[in-house]
């Protein structure tokens, strides 16, 4: 990690950059820059865990999770609990770089694409093999992307849509051919339903692969206690050499906020992991813990039902967008971790910084409304899965600033459960899904979720019913093209379009909050909310 | 004694049918689809059709009920929605720590409410019983997370006596691990015990025979002992087998704040996911296992009063 993607994080936990901009324009670099450093707890300490070089081999590193893992088949969980394990287990063909913007080889030491963009053919990286000592071969690499790709049995299939054909070309050569030309499945290929799985261990015993994983990656699964620890020691036969330097890993559950920060405190764990906004300044105070702030795929919004009366009216929606204060809910419920959205989905590659957000004004809001179908206001309900306290407050600011213009929000809370499945069935109005995170570093994946009605996975524009023969124009166009330009101007246009007809409320984009203890170093967070803890090692 | 506890088994076989019925039925009154939740938003159709077809989740509800208790009858609670795994071996897990957690906290409880209990009825209305009372009203009033919290911050945090929180292995481990929550619901309990003691025990002392037994001169210990306190603590034993009862799935706060993996953790998380055969499962045990802790304190009952047996 470069310095400079350091300092941005640094200052992205302070304030955003277009602050910072005008800032430094106002009062000049050197005079501001110094005030900043000493304005963030973190920065003095955390400028220690981009040294690299040197590290240590050895040692056992706990980290407290909120979340546990269900299961340890790639191909069976969609919870985080499982998935963020499972990246440590296995490799995929390709990996995530450095800053989360593309993929770099993994398992496939190289690919040639075919000019038309329909044949990819992976060569495969020679002398892998699984933690049980098993070499890695052509066949396994076939028979993990068949399941992955084969919509009975994998969740995940519509990420591989256009694949009409997987083969085994020699012992060291795979092909897939696609149906039409596709431009993220190198990208997609890294999420982990296209794990690689040992082929003969997993027909052996499906059911029990589950529970006793085999993978190349770089921790092999030592022992699982629902409840209570996942616990993983170093693969000995890991194809990067020197790699991984921690000898074990130790991921106890600990589901309450306040637990896992006194057992950071306590030094009974090394890292904590979702640290509650307001306790962040407060942690990062003390000598021997950092907190880490780092930018996400992930935004949050109000999920809108556009298929409900008045929220059919795209005047209606782009009120309630003018109408929602999101300054103040981040001053105020994220104490300053988040950034004004200005977009419908996550802000990943091909982002516009110059598409405008929604300002918070209530005169452009009231006019809208009073244009729109329903310029007397109305009544929504607006849900909140319970037990979510940062929702919660965000709802009642939402409520008080909707009331200005004539929306009467009727909060309800209802248990995720419920509150999920009405959502998926769009028996909802609004509120119900508050973010959506994603799990590969292609944009495609949400665009087509969220904006392309129509999609394979018949997920209605991820449930908000939001139907526009332009948006589903574009997201196909970008996955159709082989050149970044055509790309980079389909993903443009798809955040115009969808910021001006506003399916959701867009509130901001918020951070990964890790505490970790001084001594961990390299730890970093993938923007697709993942880990891999190859690299972090502790100084002693 | 047989003839007794078996007349009481029998009774608990409508109990059982009566609970698993009422919750099987309640549950999915609730809205709210497992496959949905497990698979996420992003799941196709196919796939949730598929997997709700394997699970067996497609078929009437009549008919999932009677395979549950048919079964069940021989050991078989069914396959977890969520975990794919057996039911018995997920419950079976969680069953020892909270079984270990409430017998410390009942330990803790009955140790210390029996003195403070008799020595508040003994001294009714002076500075100890006044004090004693408004003790155990603090410690009944006091939130159990908080209390939590505070014992953490003392004994982990601040004097590092105990670990902040886990299950640990092993015996020794366990009862290290395990200190604290059992302090926190050991004191709840002893607060609710030793006010009903205390107002037992002051209505015994009004009896006649014990103005009987001091009259005849018997030594105080003896009058305390042996003919107050068997006569007040049936009421006692009821108020900890009722509460015993509600902590063997209600002691999830603690749980959470301590990361015990127990049933009642497992019960919120299986609730919130619609996990329908772990659920039936617990409702199952839940109800076994209430059964069971009054058929013992039955069976205290009988010990200690014999009129009970003869009855």
């Amino acid at each position: 990690m470069s310095n400079e993607s350091e300092f941005d994080q640094l200052i992205r936990a302070e304030m955003s950059r277009r602050e910072l901009l005008r800032r430094l324009g106002l009062g000049g670099a050197a005079l501001t820059v110094p005030g900043l450093l000493a304005a963030c707890g973190g920065s003095k300490k955390s400028a220690a865990t981009t040294t690299g070089g040197n590290a240590i081999r050895g040692g056992v590193f706990r980290m407290a999770r909120n979340e546990e893992p269900l299961s340890f088949d790639p191909l069976i969980p969609s919870d985080n609990g499982s998935i963020w394990v499972l990246y440590n287990i296995f490799d995929q063909l390709t990996t995530v770089n450095a800053d989360s913007t593309d993929v770099v080889p993994s398992l496939a030491e190289s690919w040639e694409i075919s000019p038309d963009g329909t044949i990819y053919t992976f060569k495969l990286r020679k002398g892998v093999h699984f933690s049980n000592g098993m070499a890695l071969t052509a066949d396994d690499v076939v028979f993990s992307l068949q399941r992955a790709f084969d919509p009975k049995k994998s969740g995940y299939s519509f990420l591989f849509g256009p694949v009409s054909q997987v083969k085994k070309l020699d012992a060291s050569t795979v092909q897939v051919t696609l149906k039409t030309p596709f431009a993220p499945l190198l990208q997609n290929l890294n999420v982990f339903p296209a794990s690689i799985v040992p082929a003969k261990v997993l027909q052996a015993d499906e059911k029990g692969f589950a529970q006793k994983p085999i993978g190349t990656g770089p921790f092999a699964l030592k022992a699982f206690s629902k409840g209570q620890l996942t616990h993983l020691v170093r693969n000995e036969s890991y194809w990067k050499p020197g790699k991984p330097y921690l000898d074990e890993v130790r991921i106890p559950y600990v589901t309450d906020d306040n637990t896992r920060i006194l057992k950071l405190q306590a030094g009974e764990v090394d890292a904590a992991v979702n640290i509650p906004y307001v306790q962040i300044a407060q942690l990062d105070k003390r000598n021997d813990v950092d907190v880490k702030i780092e930018e996400l795929y992930r935004f949050d919004g109000i999920w809108l039902n556009n298929a409900k009366e008045p929220l059919d009216d795209v005047r209606i929606r782009q009120a309630l967008n003018y109408a929602t204060d999101k300054e103040s809910i981040i001053k105020s419920v994220l104490f300053g971790h988040a950034e004004v959205a200005n977009h419908m989905m996550p802000k990943m590659k091909y982002w516009r910084e110059d598409v405008k957000a929604y300002e918070y004004d209530i005169a452009k809001a009231k006019e809208l409304m009073k244009q729109s179908k329903a310029p007397g206001g109305f009544k929504v309900p607006l849900v909140v899965p319970t037990g979510d306290s940062i929702i919660s407050q965000v709802a009642q600011i939402v409520k008080q600033s909707w009331a200005e213009i004539g929306v009467n929000a009727e909060i309800s809370n209802l248990d995720i459960g419920t509150a999920y499945t009405n959502f998926s069935n769009s028996n909802y109005v609004a509120g119900n899904n508050w973010y959506i995170t994603s799990d590969v570093v292609a944009p495609d994946e949400l665009a087509a979720i969220q904006f392309d009605y129509s999609a394979t996975a018949g997920t209605k524009s991820f449930f908000t019913n939001y139907k526009s023969a332009e948006a589903t124009a574009l997201v196909n166009k970008a996955a159709g093209a082989t050149d970044e330009s055509t790309r980079a101007d389909a993903f443009g246009k798809l955040q115009e379009v969808v910021m001006r007809d506003a399916p959701m409320v867009a509130l901001y984009f918020t951070p990964a909050r890790t505490g970790i203890r001084t001594n961990v170093q390299d730890f970093h967070t993938v923007k697709t909310a993942w880990w891999r803890l190859e690299n972090v090692w502790l100084k002693s | 004694m047989i003839g007794f506890l078996g007349h009481r088994l029998l009774h608990t076989v409508p109990v059982i049918v009566g609970i698993t019925l009422a919750s099987f039925v309640l549950i999915h009154l609730v809205p709210g689809d497992p496959i949905r939740i497990m698979l996420g938003g992003k799941a196709t159709k196919e796939h949730v059709a598929e997997v709700s077809h394997t699970l067996k989740l497609d078929r009437p509800l009549p008919v999932q009920y009677l395979t549950f208790v048919g079964d069940a009858t021989h050991g078989d609670l069914g396959e977890s929605i969520i975990q794919r795994r057996p039911v018995s071996g997920i419950v079976s897990e969680r069953i020892g720590p909270s079984i270990f957690l409430l017998a410390y906290a009942t330990l803790i409880g009955v140790v210390l409410a029996l003195p403070l209990g008799i020595l508040s009825a003994l001294r009714q209305n002076r500075p100890l019983d006044h004090a004693i009372r408004l003790l155990t009203l603090v410690a009944f009033a006091m939130p159990s997370f908080w209390l939590a919290l505070i014992l953490i911050r003392t004994f982990s945090l601040d004097l590092g006596i105990f670990p902040v929180s886990g299950y640990g292995t092993g015996f020794v481990g366990h009862v290290r691990n395990l200190t604290l929550p059992a302090l926190t619901i050991g004191l709840f309990l002893t607060s609710m015990l030793v006010r009903s003691l205390r107002s037992s025990l002051i209505d015994v002392f009004s009896e006649e025979y014990v103005e009987a037994a001091r009259a005849r001169g018997l030594s105080e210990s003896r009058v305390v002992l042996r003919h107050s306190l068997r006569n007040a603590l049936i009421a006692t034993l009821t108020v900890l087998a009722v509460n015993l009862g509600f902590l063997i799935g209600g002691a999830v706060v603690i749980e959470k704040v301590f990361d015990i993996p127990g049933l009642g953790q497992l019960l919120v998380d299986s609730i919130f996911t619609r996990d329908f055969p772990v659920l039936q499962g617990l409702t199952l045990v839940f109800g076994l296992l209430v059964i069971a802790i009054n058929l013992l304190s039955d069976l205290a009952y009988a010990v200690i009063d014999p009129r009970v047996r003869l009855a």
